[in-house]
């Protein structure tokens, strides 16, 4: 794949590394020349020196045949102009990471109106990742798609389920908001229809609207998902998408900031967090706001130093769980060893990001389940597919019957379709497919 | 340092080595020379071995490869090549063993000095190898080495860029991969062209491939030991100035040529440059020859403008590539055309091509940055720019060039002061570092065209070996073996 980054920070960097051991062609454009002199000496891609803002440059450097343009520089502006200019000039697939919180929240605006087909904050994606990890203990897998609006997560039946002997008909009726995708006995896969028996001891899949997962979830565990009582050390931007994300999913969060005048604000944007501005790195002040009882704790400073030493901190005065947010992905490895449970590195989680889209392009694929024989892949329904405007219901037919869609993505509204539903152009659809029919199903999707 | 690394790299690099000497066993089969053969096949196997036995000890190297492994790795490749490569002419009794590493690393460097006395006289299947050496060397063993070898990744680029002649090599894909293999299909396309020009002019498939190598590396080997003359024929002349223009110009730019871009040869300042000079250079000597300008010497004067072109064209041409061919003794030349051959060797030809010497962009760039500093004198609040193509040199690339050239011109007058300690006298101790330090091949009066490097005392033949792969090499990637600071951790 022919692939330019712009912006050689330690995102762009650390894209450019993991992307050019895997033999694409990269270019990378920068303003500062010693940093390119830097990646120059260290990777085995070529370097441009210029702004990446200009169309000027960017049309001379052939970004018109791109497969993939990544704005990656410290700057909104510059990324979101880069990306939509690369669009412009026929770059086939364009991201730009933005940090400013403006930008993240209307990021579904900024792609649709720029063009942009990726708007990705570095921060957001670490928040979600440490709310996804923390909602995760007690689960087997979980996974986040649909700009984090849809989930998947897959866990063991208990032994007295509130759903024992009743059909999926009547555990999950169309329109609850969720479906259950796999269930996967004694080593078998099925995927469901309304009159199958769920049993105790089956492993499930379940995909649909957060709220509706969590209920679906109590009802076949028989309990309240999750960690409870969550405290964060750290009001940045980080700090409050994490609040943000775990207010939707009803935990109950504390939030440290040291500053008054950052605490007023998060006061505001947040619902129903309890804000204290305190240093979260003293053990006073941990001890005095109850610590000891939360289930997790996450440090999520702008300092690596401070965050890891306030979670050995945490872990002394009683904290059950502690994540840091560890900036140098150098000291990732080693956070292990101070008894902290999770390290968070925002550069790496949104070169992943980006990583995970370069390895599917046009089909992606968001999970891979019983051992790659079930697939849950999400694809982009563009004006040419013959299916648009039709029911669901008709499409059966034409459906592979080892293939289930799972929800319709269209804008910011998640739709976990009955037979009435139709698929729109535009659409993003998310669909369950056994390994073996996926092809039958792109060539239904995809022209 | 890891040496381990560098033991493994080098291990596959003799191995690979071993393996290119098959193609001259074959020629050795075709023409029933079976103790060139055994002397062949047994320096393959000798090679593989050794390679063997050094990847054997850096099996379990830890992978990361930094500046310094791939600069001292560039420079103990060629010593090491050139030593295996010796291993024939040494196993067929052709030289002793000082003269079959001169010979080969004459060959490798595409110097075309040569040591060989009898040349119709060695069997066919070694001449062979003395030419294949010249085309492997040419656009370089570690370029073949990176275009074929899929695990160097930005390892390679830095072995790329110390091998690569010019102030500041480029890829021409983002990946240094396909850079490599890019340069070898238009080196391989310009073998295949020139390889049949010659057949059609009437050389053998053999004689045809072996002055190709020496035409397109700009060695200088010949089958012959009256060189390109002993064809005696205006199309082979043609031809072979042709290519020789050919292997001295910039290969990127033939790249942008195939790329679309017609006018990429003209809009190419240094190429501009480089066609300037040769054409000046042969108007002046062509008119030198015909006895214009003070009749010097008991100098041979032709009798037509036609043949003084010809002869003129000729030897200008390969002096200014560094190729070393002969159809003329230009020893025999006024002094005026000699000390303009002598000053050409220097200036060689464009970065990027398989010529040797200083290079002409960098000519290009000392002469403006002296013009700017006489100007400086007078105007010392005047900002300048040096610009090559329209593109500003960087302070720091000029300061390397300066360096280089510094560099250059003391290995050049201490090699000379070292060659005449030996005895040599003034023209042959200084040409003879000047054809050697420039990959030229011939020099003047007992190194001279017709003349040949045999009668060097052999701390001379090894010490000119040195010359030519610093020349290759440009410099420091032989000169940093020698830093003890180096070899420390």
């Amino acid at each position: 794949m022919n692939i330019f980054v712009a912006g050689a920070g330690s995102v762009g960097f650390h894209l450019a590394r993991l992307l050019s051991t895997e033999n694409h062609d990269i270019t990378v454009i920068e303003t500062d020349a010693d940093r390119l002199e830097q990646i120059d000496h260290a990777l085995d891609v070529s370097t441009l020196e210029g702004s990446a803002a200009s169309v000027m440059l960017l049309k001379e450097t052939g970004v018109a045949n791109a497969d993939l343009f990544v704005a990656a520089t410290g700057h909104d502006e510059v990324n979101l102009i880069a990306a939509a200019a690369a669009k412009g000039l026929g770059a086939k697939q364009v991201i730009a990471r933005v940090d400013n919180t403006t930008y993240i929240e209307a990021n579904i605006l900024y792609e649709a109106m720029l063009g942009i087909d990726y708007v990705l904050s570095p921060d957001a994606l670490s928040a979600l990742e440490i709310a996804n990890y923390i909602e995760t203990s007690g689960i087997v897998a979980a996974e986040r798609f649909g700009r984090g609006l849809v989930q998947m997560r897959q866990m063991r039946v208990t032994k007295s389920p509130t759903t024992r002997g009743k059909t999926l008909q009547d555990v999950c009726p169309p329109g609850s908001g969720a479906l259950l995708g796999v269930i996967s006995r004694n080593g078998d896969f099925v995927i469901p229809h309304g009159d199958t028996v769920v049993k105790p001891g089956d492993l499930v899949t379940l995909i649909g609207r957060n709220e509706a997962v969590d209920a679906l979830q109590k009802r076949f565990q028989g309990k309240e998902p999750g960690s409870q009582h969550v405290v964060i050390i750290g009001g940045g931007s980080i700090g409050l998408h994490l609040a943000q994300a775990l207010e939707e999913r009803h935990r109950s969060v504390k939030l440290f900031d040291r500053k008054m005048d950052r605490c007023n604000i998060l006061v505001t944007e947040l619902q129903k967090t309890k804000v204290v501005c305190r240093d979260g790195t003293s053990r006073e002040a941990l001890e005095q706001e109850h610590v000891a009882d939360a289930d997790v704790f996450v440090a999520v400073t702008d300092d690596d130093e401070r965050n890891i030493m306030a979670c050995v901190l945490a872990k002394e005065v009683g904290a059950e769980q502690t994540i840091a947010v560890v900036h140098q992905p150098d000291f990732a490895p080693l956070v292990g060893k101070l008894g902290i449970d999770h390290a968070v590195t925002p550069r790496a989680c949104i070169a992943n990001r980006i990583l995970k889209l370069v390895h599917q392009q046009g089909v992606t694929s968001l999970a891979v389940l019983e051992e790659g024989r079930v697939e849950i892949v999400e694809f982009a329904v563009n004006l040419a597919t013959p299916i648009i405007g039709k029911q669901l219901r008709d499409l059966k037919a034409k459906l592979p019957a080892n293939a289930l869609v799972a929800t319709i993505l269209r804008g910011d509204e998640v739709i976990v379709p009955s037979g009435d539903d139709e698929i729109h152009a535009g659409d993003s659809v998310v669909l369950i497919v056994a390994s073996d029919s996926l092809e039958a199903v792109q060539k239904l999707f995809v022209r | 340092m890891n040496y381990r690394l560098m033991a493994k790299y080098l291990g596959h690099f003799a191995i690979a080595i071993g393996l290119l000497m098959l193609p001259s066993a074959a020629w050795a089969v075709y023409f029933r020379e079976w103790g060139p053969l055994l002397a062949l096949c047994l320096s393959v196997a000798v090679s593989c071995a050794v390679g063997g036995l050094l990847a054997l000890f850096g099996r379990n190297a830890p992978p990361r490869m930094y500046e310094r492994e791939a600069l001292g790795l560039v420079g103990l490749s060629w010593l090491i090549a050139a030593g295996l490569g010796a291993l024939p002419y040494v196993f067929a009794g052709v030289f002793n063993p000082v003269d079959a590493y001169f010979e080969c690393m004459s060959g490798f460097t595409t110097t075309g000095s040569s040591v060989m006395m009898d040349i119709e006289g060695t069997a066919k299947g070694i001449l062979f190898w003395r030419s294949f050496t010249h085309w492997l060397g040419g656009m370089g063993i570690i370029v073949l080495f990176i275009a074929v070898l899929p695990y160097l990744g930005a390892g390679g680029k830095q072995l790329f860029r110390s091998e690569s002649p010019g102030p500041d090599p480029q890829g021409l894909r983002p990946r240094i991969k396909d850079t490599a293999s890019i340069l070898y299909k238009i080196y391989l396309a310009f073998t295949i062209a020139e390889t049949v020009a010659l057949m059609m002019a009437g050389m053998t498939l053999y004689d045809a491939l072996c002055h190709t190598f020496g035409t397109l590396a700009t060695g200088g080997f010949s089958t012959r030991q009256a060189s390109i003359g002993a064809f005696d024929s205006v199309a082979v002349d043609t031809i072979i100035i042709f290519f020789m223009i050919c292997a001295g110009s910039n290969f990127a730019l033939y790249f942008a040529l195939l790329r679309g871009n017609r006018k990429a040869l003209w809009q190419d300042a240094e190429w501009r440059t480089y066609i300037l000079v040769i054409v000046l250079c042969t108007a002046v000597v062509t008119l030198n020859l015909r006895g214009v300008g003070p009749a010097d010497h008991d100098t041979a004067v032709y009798p037509s403008l036609g043949s003084a072109l010809r002869y003129a064209a000729f030897q200008v041409v390969s002096i200014m590539t560094t190729t070393g061919y002969c159809t003329a003794d230009f020893d025999t030349w006024p002094y005026f055309s000699r000390m303009l051959l002598l000053l050409l060797m220097f200036v060689g030809g464009c970065a990027g091509s398989t010529g040797g010497g200083i290079k002409v962009v960098r000519i290009i760039v000392l002469l403006k940055m002296a013009y700017w500093r006489i100007e400086y004198t007078f105007r010392p609040k005047t900002i300048r720019a040096v610009r090559v193509s329209g593109l500003v040199v960087e302070d720091s690339v000029q300061r390397t060039i300066y360096a280089f050239f510094v560099l250059y011109l003391l290995c050049f007058a201490g090699g000379s002061l070292f060659m005449s300690f030996l005895g040599l006298p003034f023209q042959t101790a200084v040409s003879s570092v000047a054809a050697t330090l420039n990959n030229i091949g011939p020099g003047l009066e007992l190194v001279g065209a017709v003349q040949n490097y045999a009668h060097v005392p052999a701390v001379g033949k090894v010490f000119l070996s040195l010359c030519m792969v610093l020349g290759r090499l440009e410099l420091f990637s032989i000169l940093v073996l020698f830093l003890p600071a180096f070899w420390r951790r």
